[in-house]
Protein backbone atom coordinates (compact mmCIF):
# COMPACT_ATOMS: atom_id res chain seq x y z
CA UNK A 1 0.00 0.00 0.00
CA UNK A 2 2.94 2.30 1.04
CA UNK A 3 4.13 1.93 -2.55
CA UNK A 4 1.02 2.99 -4.30
CA UNK A 5 0.76 6.51 -2.00
CA UNK A 6 3.40 8.11 -4.54
CA UNK A 7 2.14 6.69 -7.64
CA UNK A 8 -1.27 8.16 -6.75
CA UNK A 9 0.11 11.30 -5.61
CA UNK A 10 1.88 11.88 -8.86
CA UNK A 11 -0.75 10.39 -11.35
CA UNK A 12 -2.94 13.10 -9.36
CA UNK A 13 -0.69 15.78 -9.56
CA UNK A 14 -0.13 15.25 -13.55
CA UNK A 15 -4.12 15.10 -14.04
CA UNK A 16 -4.23 18.58 -12.55
CA UNK A 17 -1.06 19.80 -13.99
CA UNK A 18 -2.57 18.85 -17.70
CA UNK A 19 -5.44 20.67 -16.96
CA UNK A 20 -3.77 23.88 -15.92
CA UNK A 21 -1.16 24.07 -17.75
CA UNK A 22 -1.78 26.17 -21.29
CA UNK A 23 -0.07 25.95 -24.75
CA UNK A 24 2.61 28.26 -24.36
CA UNK A 25 5.61 27.66 -25.91
CA UNK A 26 8.72 29.15 -23.19
CA UNK A 27 11.84 27.81 -24.66
CA UNK A 28 14.33 28.59 -27.67
CA UNK A 29 16.64 26.55 -29.30
CA UNK A 30 19.83 26.81 -26.94
CA UNK A 31 18.04 27.35 -23.89
CA UNK A 32 19.63 25.02 -21.24
CA UNK A 33 18.21 23.32 -17.99
CA UNK A 34 20.42 22.49 -15.41
CA UNK A 35 18.71 19.71 -12.70
CA UNK A 36 19.62 18.29 -9.37
CA UNK A 37 17.68 15.10 -8.10
CA UNK A 38 17.70 13.04 -4.96
CA UNK A 39 15.04 10.09 -4.00
CA UNK A 40 14.25 6.53 -3.56
CA UNK A 41 15.18 4.03 -5.80
CA UNK A 42 12.12 1.20 -5.61
CA UNK A 43 13.68 -2.14 -6.73
CA UNK A 44 11.03 -3.41 -9.49
CA UNK A 45 12.04 -7.08 -10.45
CA UNK A 46 14.77 -8.32 -12.07
CA UNK A 47 13.96 -10.84 -14.76
CA UNK A 48 16.56 -13.82 -15.95
CA UNK A 49 14.98 -14.52 -19.17
CA UNK A 50 17.21 -17.48 -20.20
CA UNK A 51 16.56 -19.14 -17.30
CA UNK A 52 14.67 -22.00 -18.26
CA UNK A 53 15.48 -24.44 -14.83
CA UNK A 54 12.16 -24.41 -13.16
CA UNK A 55 13.32 -21.99 -10.92
CA UNK A 56 12.10 -18.43 -9.78
CA UNK A 57 13.18 -16.26 -12.90
CA UNK A 58 11.06 -13.30 -12.40
CA UNK A 59 11.53 -11.52 -8.99
CA UNK A 60 9.50 -8.77 -8.21
CA UNK A 61 9.85 -6.12 -5.31
CA UNK A 62 10.95 -7.31 -1.57
CA UNK A 63 11.76 -11.04 -4.28
CA UNK A 64 14.37 -9.14 -5.60
CA UNK A 65 16.39 -9.39 -2.45
CA UNK A 66 16.91 -5.87 -2.66
CA UNK A 67 15.57 -3.20 -0.11
CA UNK A 68 14.34 0.30 -1.42
CA UNK A 69 17.65 2.56 -1.21
CA UNK A 70 18.23 5.64 -2.56
CA UNK A 71 18.92 7.54 -5.99
CA UNK A 72 20.78 11.01 -6.62
CA UNK A 73 21.50 12.44 -9.72
CA UNK A 74 22.49 15.53 -11.62
CA UNK A 75 21.58 16.50 -15.48
CA UNK A 76 22.11 19.23 -18.17
CA UNK A 77 20.29 19.80 -21.35
CA UNK A 78 19.59 21.96 -24.17
CA UNK A 79 16.47 22.94 -26.21
CA UNK A 80 17.09 21.63 -29.38
CA UNK A 81 13.83 22.75 -30.67
CA UNK A 82 10.94 24.42 -28.44
CA UNK A 83 9.73 21.77 -26.91
CA UNK A 84 12.59 19.17 -26.80
CA UNK A 85 15.98 19.02 -24.95
CA UNK A 86 18.89 16.78 -25.67
CA UNK A 87 21.76 16.55 -22.93
CA UNK A 88 23.18 13.97 -20.15
CA UNK A 89 22.46 12.62 -16.97
CA UNK A 90 25.20 11.34 -14.14
CA UNK A 91 23.14 9.33 -11.16
CA UNK A 92 24.67 7.32 -8.27
CA UNK A 93 22.22 4.65 -6.75
CA UNK A 94 22.29 1.92 -4.14
CA UNK A 95 20.37 -0.66 -2.73
CA UNK A 96 21.26 -2.87 0.00
CA UNK A 97 20.49 -6.43 -0.44
CA UNK A 98 18.93 -9.51 1.81
CA UNK A 99 22.58 -9.89 2.94
CA UNK A 100 23.42 -6.14 4.07
CA UNK A 101 25.74 -5.95 0.81
CA UNK A 102 25.59 -2.62 -1.17
CA UNK A 103 24.48 -3.18 -4.49
CA UNK A 104 25.43 0.52 -6.15
CA UNK A 105 24.95 1.83 -9.78
CA UNK A 106 26.28 4.76 -11.71
CA UNK A 107 23.93 4.97 -14.33
CA UNK A 108 25.11 7.53 -17.13
CA UNK A 109 22.95 8.48 -19.97
CA UNK A 110 22.14 10.58 -22.79
CA UNK A 111 18.39 11.79 -22.50
CA UNK A 112 15.90 13.04 -24.86
CA UNK A 113 13.00 15.49 -23.18
CA UNK A 114 9.95 16.20 -24.49
CA UNK A 115 7.83 19.27 -22.75
CA UNK A 116 4.83 18.29 -23.83
CA UNK A 117 3.06 20.83 -21.66
CA UNK A 118 4.54 24.40 -20.88
CA UNK A 119 3.84 27.32 -18.85
CA UNK A 120 5.25 30.46 -16.60
CA UNK A 121 4.86 28.27 -13.71
CA UNK A 122 4.73 24.22 -14.61
CA UNK A 123 6.06 22.03 -17.34
CA UNK A 124 5.51 18.68 -17.56
CA UNK A 125 8.39 16.64 -18.80
CA UNK A 126 8.43 13.29 -20.25
CA UNK A 127 12.13 12.00 -20.89
CA UNK A 128 13.93 8.68 -22.29
CA UNK A 129 17.29 7.89 -21.73
CA UNK A 130 19.91 5.66 -22.84
CA UNK A 131 23.74 4.75 -21.69
CA UNK A 132 25.89 2.70 -19.74
CA UNK A 133 25.66 1.80 -15.74
CA UNK A 134 28.34 0.95 -13.96
CA UNK A 135 26.76 -1.90 -11.81
CA UNK A 136 28.81 -3.26 -8.97
CA UNK A 137 27.96 -6.04 -5.93
CA UNK A 138 29.91 -7.84 -4.02
CA UNK A 139 33.46 -6.35 -5.81
CA UNK A 140 32.19 -7.09 -9.09
CA UNK A 141 31.41 -4.72 -11.97
CA UNK A 142 29.23 -5.03 -14.95
CA UNK A 143 28.41 -2.53 -17.35
CA UNK A 144 24.94 -3.08 -18.11
CA UNK A 145 23.37 -1.52 -21.01
CA UNK A 146 20.45 0.88 -19.86
CA UNK A 147 16.96 2.37 -20.89
CA UNK A 148 15.43 5.01 -18.45
CA UNK A 149 12.05 6.39 -18.80
CA UNK A 150 10.61 9.41 -16.82
CA UNK A 151 8.03 11.82 -16.24
CA UNK A 152 8.32 14.87 -14.25
CA UNK A 153 6.05 18.17 -13.16
CA UNK A 154 8.18 20.71 -12.37
CA UNK A 155 6.79 24.08 -10.35
CA UNK A 156 8.27 26.79 -11.27
CA UNK A 157 8.30 29.72 -8.25
CA UNK A 158 10.43 32.34 -10.33
CA UNK A 159 11.45 32.56 -13.79
CA UNK A 160 14.76 30.50 -13.27
CA UNK A 161 14.14 28.35 -10.05
CA UNK A 162 11.57 25.52 -9.94
CA UNK A 163 10.97 22.02 -7.69
CA UNK A 164 9.85 18.74 -9.46
CA UNK A 165 8.28 15.57 -8.13
CA UNK A 166 9.50 12.79 -10.82
CA UNK A 167 9.14 8.93 -11.37
CA UNK A 168 10.51 6.99 -13.84
CA UNK A 169 11.57 3.55 -14.49
CA UNK A 170 15.20 2.76 -15.17
CA UNK A 171 16.08 -0.58 -17.03
CA UNK A 172 19.69 -2.47 -16.76
CA UNK A 173 20.82 -5.64 -19.15
CA UNK A 174 23.29 -7.87 -17.65
CA UNK A 175 23.88 -9.86 -21.03
CA UNK A 176 25.92 -13.73 -20.87
CA UNK A 177 26.53 -15.95 -23.81
CA UNK A 178 27.55 -19.76 -23.53
CA UNK A 179 27.57 -21.22 -19.91
CA UNK A 180 26.41 -18.34 -18.39
CA UNK A 181 23.32 -17.67 -20.87
CA UNK A 182 20.86 -18.06 -17.68
CA UNK A 183 22.59 -15.54 -15.76
CA UNK A 184 21.42 -12.80 -18.32
CA UNK A 185 19.08 -10.75 -16.08
CA UNK A 186 17.39 -7.56 -16.65
CA UNK A 187 17.00 -5.61 -13.69
CA UNK A 188 14.42 -2.87 -13.36
CA UNK A 189 14.29 0.06 -10.64
CA UNK A 190 12.08 2.89 -10.23
CA UNK A 191 13.47 6.11 -9.12
CA UNK A 192 11.36 8.39 -7.19
CA UNK A 193 12.54 11.78 -6.78
CA UNK A 194 12.27 15.62 -5.76
CA UNK A 195 14.30 17.81 -8.21
CA UNK A 196 15.28 21.30 -8.50
CA UNK A 197 15.57 22.92 -11.71
CA UNK A 198 17.30 26.00 -13.03
CA UNK A 199 16.50 26.85 -16.29
CA UNK A 200 18.11 29.66 -18.55
CA UNK B 1 24.27 22.53 -34.35
CA UNK B 2 22.72 19.30 -34.49
CA UNK B 3 25.40 18.13 -36.64
CA UNK B 4 27.49 18.41 -33.74
CA UNK B 5 24.98 17.36 -30.89
CA UNK B 6 24.38 13.98 -33.04
CA UNK B 7 28.17 13.43 -33.22
CA UNK B 8 28.31 14.12 -29.28
CA UNK B 9 25.26 11.14 -29.16
CA UNK B 10 27.09 8.93 -31.36
CA UNK B 11 30.35 9.48 -29.66
CA UNK B 12 28.50 8.17 -26.68
CA UNK B 13 26.72 5.44 -27.51
CA UNK B 14 29.82 4.28 -29.08
CA UNK B 15 31.65 4.69 -25.74
CA UNK B 16 29.07 2.60 -24.35
CA UNK B 17 29.35 0.11 -26.65
CA UNK B 18 33.17 -0.45 -26.24
CA UNK B 19 32.58 -0.38 -22.67
CA UNK B 20 30.44 -3.10 -22.83
CA UNK B 21 32.14 -5.29 -25.17
CA UNK B 22 35.22 -5.38 -22.76
CA UNK B 23 32.88 -6.01 -19.73
CA UNK B 24 34.49 -6.97 -16.25
CA UNK B 25 32.25 -9.92 -16.04
CA UNK B 26 31.03 -10.32 -12.61
CA UNK B 27 32.06 -13.90 -11.58
CA UNK B 28 28.40 -15.55 -11.21
CA UNK B 29 25.96 -12.59 -12.52
CA UNK B 30 25.95 -9.46 -10.22
CA UNK B 31 21.77 -9.44 -10.13
CA UNK B 32 22.01 -13.21 -9.71
CA UNK B 33 24.09 -12.71 -6.38
CA UNK B 34 21.46 -10.26 -5.41
CA UNK B 35 18.63 -12.98 -6.14
CA UNK B 36 19.96 -15.42 -4.16
CA UNK B 37 21.38 -12.61 -1.21
CA UNK B 38 20.52 -13.89 1.91
CA UNK B 39 20.22 -12.66 5.39
CA UNK B 40 23.54 -14.06 7.22
CA UNK B 41 22.22 -15.30 10.54
CA UNK B 42 25.92 -15.32 11.60
CA UNK B 43 26.64 -18.62 11.70
CA UNK B 44 28.71 -20.61 9.65
CA UNK B 45 27.77 -24.60 10.04
CA UNK B 46 30.14 -27.05 8.84
CA UNK B 47 28.06 -29.97 9.20
CA UNK B 48 25.39 -31.59 10.82
CA UNK B 49 26.06 -33.45 14.25
CA UNK B 50 22.37 -35.31 14.66
CA UNK B 51 18.78 -34.60 15.99
CA UNK B 52 17.42 -35.08 18.80
CA UNK B 53 13.82 -35.67 18.23
CA UNK B 54 12.70 -35.80 21.77
CA UNK B 55 13.52 -32.61 22.66
CA UNK B 56 13.43 -31.44 19.03
CA UNK B 57 17.52 -30.40 19.14
CA UNK B 58 19.46 -29.87 16.08
CA UNK B 59 23.34 -30.92 16.69
CA UNK B 60 26.06 -29.10 14.09
CA UNK B 61 29.35 -28.33 13.60
CA UNK B 62 30.04 -24.72 13.07
CA UNK B 63 33.37 -22.65 12.08
CA UNK B 64 33.35 -21.70 16.15
CA UNK B 65 32.56 -24.81 17.27
CA UNK B 66 30.12 -28.00 18.74
CA UNK B 67 26.91 -26.10 18.65
CA UNK B 68 22.51 -26.54 19.50
CA UNK B 69 19.94 -25.31 18.51
CA UNK B 70 16.08 -25.68 19.43
CA UNK B 71 13.68 -24.70 17.29
CA UNK B 72 12.94 -20.45 17.42
CA UNK B 73 15.49 -20.20 19.71
CA UNK B 74 18.95 -18.64 19.91
CA UNK B 75 21.94 -21.37 19.49
CA UNK B 76 23.68 -22.71 22.47
CA UNK B 77 27.55 -24.06 22.22
CA UNK B 78 28.28 -27.00 23.70
CA UNK B 79 31.72 -27.29 22.90
CA UNK B 80 34.18 -24.49 21.29
CA UNK B 81 37.49 -25.07 19.25
CA UNK B 82 40.40 -24.28 20.83
CA UNK B 83 43.80 -24.26 19.09
CA UNK B 84 44.23 -27.65 19.64
CA UNK B 85 41.30 -28.88 18.84
CA UNK B 86 39.32 -28.09 15.94
CA UNK B 87 36.44 -29.37 15.22
CA UNK B 88 35.84 -30.66 11.82
CA UNK B 89 33.37 -33.72 12.18
CA UNK B 90 30.42 -34.40 15.31
CA UNK B 91 27.78 -36.52 16.01
CA UNK B 92 26.00 -36.47 19.43
CA UNK B 93 24.21 -39.89 20.58
CA UNK B 94 23.00 -41.06 23.82
CA UNK B 95 24.52 -43.84 25.51
CA UNK B 96 23.65 -45.47 28.97
CA UNK B 97 21.48 -42.32 29.15
CA UNK B 98 24.63 -40.37 28.95
CA UNK B 99 24.81 -37.55 25.97
CA UNK B 100 27.71 -37.62 24.34
CA UNK B 101 29.71 -36.17 21.32
CA UNK B 102 31.54 -37.74 18.89
CA UNK B 103 34.60 -35.52 17.50
CA UNK B 104 36.77 -35.60 14.63
CA UNK B 105 39.24 -32.71 15.12
CA UNK B 106 42.52 -31.25 13.72
CA UNK B 107 45.37 -29.14 15.35
CA UNK B 108 45.01 -25.61 14.46
CA UNK B 109 48.69 -25.52 14.33
CA UNK B 110 48.98 -26.62 10.57
CA UNK B 111 46.56 -27.30 7.98
CA UNK B 112 47.54 -31.09 7.45
CA UNK B 113 47.85 -32.06 10.93
CA UNK B 114 46.38 -35.51 11.63
CA UNK B 115 42.67 -36.00 12.67
CA UNK B 116 42.02 -36.70 15.92
CA UNK B 117 39.07 -39.11 17.18
CA UNK B 118 37.97 -37.31 20.83
CA UNK B 119 34.80 -38.19 22.61
CA UNK B 120 33.10 -35.78 24.73
CA UNK B 121 30.41 -35.99 27.58
CA UNK B 122 28.08 -33.07 27.86
CA UNK B 123 28.73 -31.04 30.76
CA UNK B 124 32.47 -32.09 31.52
CA UNK B 125 35.19 -29.77 31.30
CA UNK B 126 37.07 -31.18 28.13
CA UNK B 127 37.08 -34.21 25.35
CA UNK B 128 38.90 -37.08 25.75
CA UNK B 129 41.28 -38.06 22.97
CA UNK B 130 41.69 -41.81 21.76
CA UNK B 131 43.51 -43.93 19.59
CA UNK B 132 40.96 -44.75 16.88
CA UNK B 133 42.23 -43.65 13.42
CA UNK B 134 39.18 -41.86 12.71
CA UNK B 135 38.15 -41.10 8.96
CA UNK B 136 34.51 -39.88 9.03
CA UNK B 137 31.57 -39.53 11.43
CA UNK B 138 29.02 -39.48 9.50
CA UNK B 139 25.33 -39.41 10.71
CA UNK B 140 26.27 -41.59 13.28
CA UNK B 141 28.76 -43.76 11.82
CA UNK B 142 32.10 -44.01 12.88
CA UNK B 143 34.89 -44.99 9.98
CA UNK B 144 37.94 -45.66 10.80
CA UNK B 145 41.50 -48.02 9.75
CA UNK B 146 41.48 -50.89 11.45
CA UNK B 147 44.88 -50.25 12.12
CA UNK B 148 48.09 -48.80 11.12
CA UNK B 149 48.11 -50.79 7.43
CA UNK B 150 45.29 -49.29 6.53
CA UNK B 151 43.96 -51.69 3.93
CA UNK B 152 40.94 -52.44 6.00
CA UNK B 153 37.80 -50.05 7.23
CA UNK B 154 35.84 -50.47 10.56
CA UNK B 155 32.45 -49.18 11.19
CA UNK B 156 30.84 -48.88 13.66
CA UNK B 157 27.28 -46.86 15.09
CA UNK B 158 27.65 -44.77 17.87
CA UNK B 159 25.79 -45.83 20.80
CA UNK B 160 25.66 -49.58 19.93
CA UNK B 161 27.92 -52.45 20.21
CA UNK B 162 29.28 -53.83 17.57
CA UNK B 163 31.24 -52.95 14.45
CA UNK B 164 31.46 -54.49 10.22
CA UNK B 165 34.68 -54.68 8.68
CA UNK B 166 35.75 -53.83 5.01
CA UNK B 167 38.85 -55.28 3.86
CA UNK B 168 40.56 -55.02 1.07
CA UNK B 169 40.74 -50.95 0.76
CA UNK B 170 43.38 -49.18 -0.68
CA UNK B 171 41.97 -46.05 -1.02
CA UNK B 172 38.86 -44.37 0.39
CA UNK B 173 36.54 -42.43 -2.15
CA UNK B 174 33.44 -40.99 -1.01
CA UNK B 175 31.87 -42.06 2.44
CA UNK B 176 28.06 -40.74 2.28
CA UNK B 177 25.44 -41.12 5.07
CA UNK B 178 21.67 -40.93 5.31
CA UNK B 179 19.66 -40.87 8.62
CA UNK B 180 15.76 -41.02 9.12
CA UNK B 181 15.49 -40.78 12.89
CA UNK B 182 18.38 -40.35 15.31
CA UNK B 183 15.61 -41.62 18.00
CA UNK B 184 15.40 -45.41 18.21
CA UNK B 185 14.33 -47.52 16.48
CA UNK B 186 16.11 -44.96 13.81
CA UNK B 187 17.28 -46.13 10.46
CA UNK B 188 20.57 -45.20 9.18
CA UNK B 189 22.73 -45.66 6.32
CA UNK B 190 26.28 -45.35 5.24
CA UNK B 191 27.19 -46.00 1.61
CA UNK B 192 31.68 -46.04 1.13
CA UNK B 193 32.65 -45.75 -2.81
CA UNK B 194 36.49 -47.07 -2.56
CA UNK B 195 39.55 -48.83 -4.38
CA UNK B 196 40.30 -51.90 -3.59
CA UNK B 197 44.28 -53.39 -4.24
CA UNK B 198 43.27 -53.60 -7.55
CA UNK B 199 41.97 -50.37 -8.02
CA UNK B 200 38.65 -51.60 -9.01
CA UNK B 201 35.56 -49.36 -7.90
CA UNK B 202 34.28 -51.40 -5.10
CA UNK B 203 31.13 -50.22 -2.85
CA UNK B 204 29.28 -50.83 0.44
CA UNK B 205 26.75 -50.32 2.28
CA UNK B 206 26.67 -50.19 5.96
CA UNK B 207 23.04 -50.72 7.43
CA UNK B 208 21.72 -49.91 11.06
CA UNK B 209 18.41 -50.88 11.55
CA UNK B 210 16.51 -52.54 14.49
CA UNK B 211 19.73 -52.43 16.80
CA UNK B 212 21.55 -54.29 14.61
CA UNK B 213 25.01 -53.07 12.13
CA UNK B 214 24.68 -55.13 8.53
CA UNK B 215 27.23 -55.22 5.90
CA UNK B 216 26.33 -55.21 2.17
CA UNK B 217 28.92 -55.39 -0.22
CA UNK B 218 27.43 -54.01 -3.55
CA UNK B 219 28.30 -54.16 -7.28
CA UNK B 220 29.75 -50.37 -7.75
CA UNK B 221 27.88 -48.10 -10.66
CA UNK B 222 30.18 -46.92 -13.42
CA UNK B 223 29.43 -43.12 -12.16
CA UNK B 224 31.90 -42.09 -8.67
CA UNK B 225 30.56 -38.75 -7.17
CA UNK B 226 27.58 -39.89 -5.75
CA UNK B 227 24.90 -37.08 -4.49
CA UNK B 228 23.58 -39.44 -1.91
CA UNK B 229 21.81 -42.62 -1.57
CA UNK B 230 18.24 -44.40 -0.59
CA UNK B 231 17.20 -47.35 0.69
CA UNK B 232 13.87 -48.97 0.99
CA UNK B 233 13.53 -52.52 2.23
CA UNK B 234 16.18 -54.19 -0.09
CA UNK B 235 16.52 -51.65 -2.94
CA UNK B 236 19.05 -49.25 -3.02
CA UNK B 237 18.51 -45.81 -5.24
CA UNK B 238 22.13 -43.99 -6.15
CA UNK B 239 21.98 -40.28 -7.89
CA UNK B 240 24.70 -38.81 -9.33
CA UNK B 241 26.20 -35.35 -8.72
CA UNK B 242 27.45 -34.22 -11.84
CA UNK B 243 24.88 -35.57 -14.47
CA UNK B 244 22.10 -36.32 -12.36
CA UNK B 245 21.81 -40.05 -13.49
CA UNK B 246 19.96 -42.07 -10.92
CA UNK B 247 20.75 -45.54 -10.36
CA UNK B 248 18.56 -48.78 -8.90
CA UNK B 249 19.73 -51.82 -7.31
CA UNK B 250 16.62 -53.92 -7.09
CA UNK B 251 18.09 -56.10 -4.46
CA UNK B 252 21.25 -55.18 -1.78
CA UNK B 253 21.25 -58.81 -0.75
CA UNK B 254 22.11 -60.38 -3.62
CA UNK B 255 24.45 -57.32 -4.86
CA UNK B 256 22.04 -57.28 -8.23
CA UNK B 257 23.58 -54.56 -10.67
CA UNK B 258 23.46 -50.75 -10.74
CA UNK B 259 20.93 -50.14 -13.36
CA UNK B 260 20.84 -46.43 -15.01
CA UNK B 261 17.08 -45.52 -14.49
CA UNK B 262 18.08 -44.10 -18.30
CA UNK B 263 16.89 -40.48 -17.10
CA UNK B 264 19.53 -38.15 -16.63
CA UNK B 265 17.78 -35.40 -14.01
CA UNK B 266 19.60 -32.73 -15.82
CA UNK B 267 17.38 -33.85 -19.18
CA UNK B 268 14.74 -33.90 -17.22
CA UNK B 269 15.64 -30.11 -15.00
CA UNK B 270 17.95 -28.58 -16.99
CA UNK B 271 19.61 -26.51 -14.53
CA UNK B 272 19.62 -29.88 -12.57
CA UNK B 273 22.97 -31.11 -14.18
CA UNK B 274 24.22 -30.81 -10.47
CA UNK B 275 22.52 -32.08 -7.72
CA UNK B 276 23.57 -29.76 -4.76
CA UNK B 277 22.20 -32.46 -2.24
CA UNK B 278 19.94 -35.82 -1.73
CA UNK B 279 18.28 -35.81 0.77
CA UNK B 280 17.81 -40.16 0.99
CA UNK B 281 14.16 -40.64 1.54
CA UNK B 282 12.09 -43.20 0.59
CA UNK B 283 8.40 -42.64 0.60
CA UNK B 284 6.46 -45.14 -0.24
CA UNK B 285 7.02 -45.69 -4.02
CA UNK B 286 8.90 -41.77 -4.08
CA UNK B 287 12.08 -40.69 -3.53
CA UNK B 288 12.98 -37.11 -2.54
CA UNK B 289 15.48 -34.60 -3.63
CA UNK B 290 16.28 -31.46 -2.59
CA UNK B 291 18.43 -29.40 -5.36
CA UNK B 292 19.60 -26.45 -3.07
CA UNK B 293 20.52 -23.82 -6.18
CA UNK B 294 19.33 -20.61 -7.03
CA UNK B 295 16.28 -22.01 -5.51
CA UNK B 296 14.67 -25.49 -3.21
CA UNK B 297 13.82 -27.76 -5.70
CA UNK B 298 12.09 -30.81 -4.57
CA UNK B 299 12.63 -33.79 -7.08
CA UNK B 300 10.01 -36.64 -6.42
CA UNK B 301 11.17 -39.84 -8.20
CA UNK B 302 7.99 -42.20 -9.08
CA UNK B 303 10.18 -45.61 -9.40
CA UNK B 304 7.97 -47.65 -10.77
CA UNK B 305 6.48 -45.34 -13.29
CA UNK B 306 9.93 -43.82 -14.17
CA UNK B 307 8.90 -40.40 -14.15
CA UNK B 308 9.69 -37.02 -12.15
CA UNK B 309 7.78 -34.32 -10.86
CA UNK B 310 9.62 -31.64 -8.98
CA UNK B 311 8.17 -28.67 -6.92
CA UNK B 312 10.11 -25.40 -7.03
CA UNK B 313 10.37 -23.31 -3.43
CA UNK B 314 9.22 -20.02 -4.66
CA UNK B 315 7.98 -18.23 -1.24
CA UNK B 316 9.67 -18.81 2.62
CA UNK B 317 12.99 -18.97 4.03
CA UNK B 318 14.22 -21.35 1.66
CA UNK B 319 13.45 -19.23 -1.51
CA UNK B 320 16.87 -18.27 -3.24
CA UNK B 321 18.90 -20.03 -0.95
CA UNK B 322 22.40 -20.58 -2.91
CA UNK B 323 24.18 -21.15 0.28
CA UNK B 324 25.37 -24.44 0.63
CA UNK B 325 23.69 -27.44 1.58
CA UNK B 326 25.93 -29.31 4.53
CA UNK B 327 23.10 -31.63 5.62
CA UNK B 328 20.05 -33.03 6.12
CA UNK B 329 18.00 -35.31 8.19
CA UNK B 330 14.36 -36.47 8.53
CA UNK B 331 12.72 -35.62 11.42
CA UNK B 332 9.48 -36.46 10.18
CA UNK B 333 6.89 -37.88 7.74
CA UNK B 334 7.66 -35.58 4.79
CA UNK B 335 10.03 -33.30 6.79
CA UNK B 336 13.49 -32.50 6.77
CA UNK B 337 15.96 -30.37 8.67
CA UNK B 338 18.16 -29.19 6.32
CA UNK B 339 21.58 -27.33 7.53
CA UNK B 340 23.22 -24.94 4.93
CA UNK B 341 27.20 -23.18 5.26
CA UNK B 342 25.71 -19.50 5.85
CA UNK B 343 21.48 -19.23 5.97
CA UNK B 344 20.97 -21.23 9.15
CA UNK B 345 19.17 -24.02 9.51
CA UNK B 346 14.97 -24.46 8.16
CA UNK B 347 12.58 -27.20 8.07
CA UNK B 348 11.05 -28.09 4.58
CA UNK B 349 8.16 -30.03 3.46
CA UNK B 350 9.28 -32.85 0.45
CA UNK B 351 5.88 -33.13 -0.47
CA UNK B 352 5.01 -29.60 -1.08
CA UNK B 353 8.36 -27.25 -0.47
CA UNK B 354 6.50 -25.27 2.66
CA UNK B 355 9.63 -24.12 4.57
CA UNK B 356 10.27 -21.90 7.40
CA UNK B 357 13.50 -21.12 9.66
CA UNK B 358 14.28 -23.74 12.74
Amino acid sequence: MTKKIPVLLLVALLAASVLWCSGLQLYDVGDSLFCIYLGAAVPDFIWFPADNSGDTNFLAFSDTHLRTGLNAAISYQVFISPSLALGGEVAYQFCYSRSDMIQTAIPITANLSWFFKQSTRLDIIGGIGAGITFAKYDGNLYLAPTLNLTVEPVVYFSEHWGFGLGAGFTAMAELYFADKTSDTALAAFSPVRLSVHYRR
Amino acid sequence: MKRNTLLTVASVLLACLLAVSCNLDAGQGIFREVSVSVQSVGISIIGAAGFDSATSTAYYVSDEGLQSKRASEDPQMILADTAAIQIKQAFVYTEAAVTKAAIIAQSGDTIDSPAVYYTYEFGSQAPVETSTLAIDLSYGFLTSWTDNSKNSLTVSYLGSAGSVAINDVSAVRQIIGTLDLRSDPGEAHLLITYWNAASENRMALVSYTGGTLQLYNLTSPDSYNIAGFSRSGDSLVLVDRNKGYVYYISDINASTAAVNSQTRLSDTFPATASVMYFYGAVDGANVYILKGYKAYTTLSWDIAGGSFSSTTTTSGFANGLIVTTVGAIRIAQDSALVYTAEGGLFTIDTLNGQNSAF
